[in-house]
């Protein structure tokens, strides 16, 4: 175990240390610098002190050496924009909202896909079955933003039944149910449509008609033998939707008006805002790692015979 | 594993006569897959559009007029699916959109396919450092934030259709690396891959006419269900403006520019959405029954 976990996460430095380069090395080469101003041109040797201020003044290696050394020791440095803003403080501010967008979305429709997997399997080649399977495909094949164009045009100019745009869940709760519906369309559909079909394979198999065979009642034999075995695959796939809801949506958030971390990366690259744009693009480096960690440490408490090495005894 | 033998024995229909061929029998099971016919009318449909573009639009796709502006559809029988903003002929820019999802997706999946079939193979067939090294790189790019560093490298590159195709397919091969690897790790210890080496063939040569056609089935499945993802890609990122330049059409453009007015001029924002919409869905029921006729196997457990 202990050998497993330090693979594991001397792995995962390496690859924060590259993907750390890459984003470097992107972000030097943009066209523009952060302290551009087509208003007011400062003067060169203002320019000059800038650029040595933050260091910008320096070769490309000596930069990424000392970002990676101080972000080590928990520093990511201040924002350009918001001027001497700690990246900790401004992240706060704005990741706020897209935890809360991500965790509402996967509230309902992790449950609610599961529940509708396993009434699928159970009434196969009915009218329910038929309904799920064209949910699923509907949020499994249609991007997000065609989805959240859809519903604002249905639910908000046609019907007129909710708010256009905006985010405020203190005074206007009703803002954030279309995009909260339509951000949980593709894990519904895709939690749905895995368990449907575990659900099948599993209540084919010999265990389950002894069970039944043994005087359980179906209820039992569903929600005892089988759907615990079917759960093992489902794990991978609920695992990447978590840490893709917690960092928001670029599209939803622009489309819906929502101040998240998307957006905010967005405007930071439009503002050369390099810390931040290095600070969001480790972030969501580092919460990849830990998902696909947990769900590999999850899949051996869901079948105690898969080995941590990856082995199946 | 019992189970699933019955049931194949059980589904399986006795047929007098000569025994199919493999192709023969994959064409079989996919002609009798309902969804899956709807899904190649649908991407049929869009194919056609985009490689007649020229001939079928009515209009020329940025011819503006500013008399002609914000037509809803029906409004003027010349404009059937109404006007833009700068009073362009909306189906005729529909149709140019299917061309330019059709190029950017056949260009990245191109790119993408080189990367991940030398790659993977090498990985796969040299093992040692090279597998070790391609899979770091597989790691690295599995982690960057798929959307948001799309964005950063347009930027970086420029806007326009070839860095657009750099942005996407720079980033999205390891998936395939990943398959094509673990299909040539079944395939290096295999009795006829090694005689083949025995009689001094070279690396190439048993890469492309051993190993390459028996991987074959399992790629042009990964294909298929990667074309769409493409499309959805481009379409994003042209939605965000971070893709297509004007004046070329693109169906995430159109909608990402009507999103502003969707309010007093729906078609805008809903027309691109529906064949975006319809030809996803297509390409899903076309890949699903390509996947059902080619590997019956994997038909049988994927959901």
């Amino acid at each position: 175990m202990a050998r497993f976990l330090i693979t594991r996460f001397s792995g995962m430095a390496f690859v924060l240390l590259v993907v750390s380069f890459l984003t470097f090395a992107l972000m030097y080469n943009v066209p523009g610098g952060p302290f551009d101003q087509n208003k007011q041109p400062l003067s060169e040797a203002a320019m000059a002190n800038i650029k040595r201020k933050y260091g910008l003044d320096q070769p490309f290696y000596v930069q990424w050496g000392r970002y990676v050394i101080n972000a080590v020791q928990g520093d990511f440095g201040t924002s350009y924009v918001a001027e001497g803003d700690k990246i900790v403080t401004l992240f706060g501010k704005y990741w706020g909202a897209s935890l809360i967008f991500g965790a509402l979305s996967l509230a309902w429709s992790i449950p609610l896909g599961l529940i509708l997997g396993v009434w699928a399997a159970i009434k196969r080649n009915t009218l329910i079955d038929y309904v799920v399977t064209l949910i699923s495909v509907v949020g499994i094949t249609v991007p997000v933003f065609a989805l959240g164009i859809f519903g604002l045009y249905l639910f908000s100019i046609r019907w007129k039944l909710l708010p256009y745009t905006g985010w405020d869940l203190v005074n206007e709760p009703l803002t954030a149910v279309l995009p909260v519906i339509i951000f949980g369309l593709l894990p519904l559909g895709t939690i749905a449509r895995y368990t449907r079909a575990g659900m099948l394979e599993v209540l084919a198999q010999d265990y389950v008609r002894t069970a039944r065979a043994k005087g359980l009642t179906f209820k039992v034999v569903v929600l005892k033998h089988a759907l615990r075995n079917a759960l093992i695959p489902i794990l991978t796939v609920i695992g990447p939707f978590i840490p893709n809801a917690l960092t928001g949506s670029a599209i939803l958030e622009r489309m819906f008006n929502i101040p998240g971390v998307g957006r905010y990366f967005i405007d930071s690259i439009q503002a050369r805002d390099y810390p931040v744009i290095m600070a969001t693009v480790l972030i969501v480096a580092v919460l990849w790692g830990i998902t696909y960690l947990l769900t590999d440490l999850l899949y051996t408490v869901a079948d105690p015979r898969i080995r941590i090495d990856g082995s199946k005894s | 594993m019992t189970s699933s033998i019955s049931t194949e024995a059980a589904n399986a229909k006795v047929v007098i006569g000569k025994p199919l061929s493999p192709a023969r029998l994959a064409l079989r099971r996919f002609s009798r897959n309902r969804l899956g016919l709807i899904g190649t009318v649908i991407v049929a449909l869009f194919v056609l559009c985009a490689i007649f573009a020229p001939l079928i639009s009515p209009h020329d796709y940025q011819n503006t007029s500013a008399i002609n502006a914000y037509k809803a559809p029906g409004e003027s029988p010349e404009y059937l699916l109404g006007t833009d903003e700068s009073g362009r002929d909306v189906l005729s820019r529909l149709i140019w959109g299917a061309r330019t999802s059709l190029i950017v997706s056949l260009a990245a999946q191109a790119i993408m396919l080189v990367l991940g079939l030398v790659l993977g193979f090498s990985a796969g067939w040299f093992g040692g450092w090279i597998d070790f090294v391609v899979n770091r790189l597989i790691e690295v790019f599995v982690a960057l934030p798929a959307l948001l560093f799309r964005i950063l490298v347009v930027i970086v590159l420029g806007g326009g259709i070839t860095n657009l195709i750099l942005a996407i397919s720079l980033l999205a091969w390891p998936e395939l690396a990943r398959l094509v690897r673990a299909q040539v790790l079944g395939y290096r210890g295999r009795e006829f891959v090694e005689a083949s080496h025995a009689l001094g063939s070279s690396t190439t040569e048993i890469a492309l006419r051993h190993v390459l056609p028996n991987i074959l089935n399992p790629l042009i499945v990964a294909i298929t269900f990667s074309i769409p993802s493409v499309i959805i890609l481009e379409s994003s990122l042209s939605f965000l403006g971070y893709g297509i330049n004007e004046p070329t059409p693109s169906w995430g453009k159109m909608v990402g520019g009507a999103a502003n007015y969707i309010q007093s001029y729906w078609h805008l924002g809903i027309l691109p959405t529906i064949c975006l919409s319809i030809v996803m869905i297509g390409f899903s029921f076309f890949g699903d029954a390509v996947r059902d006729a080619l590997d019956p196997r994997s038909a049988q457990k994927a959901p």
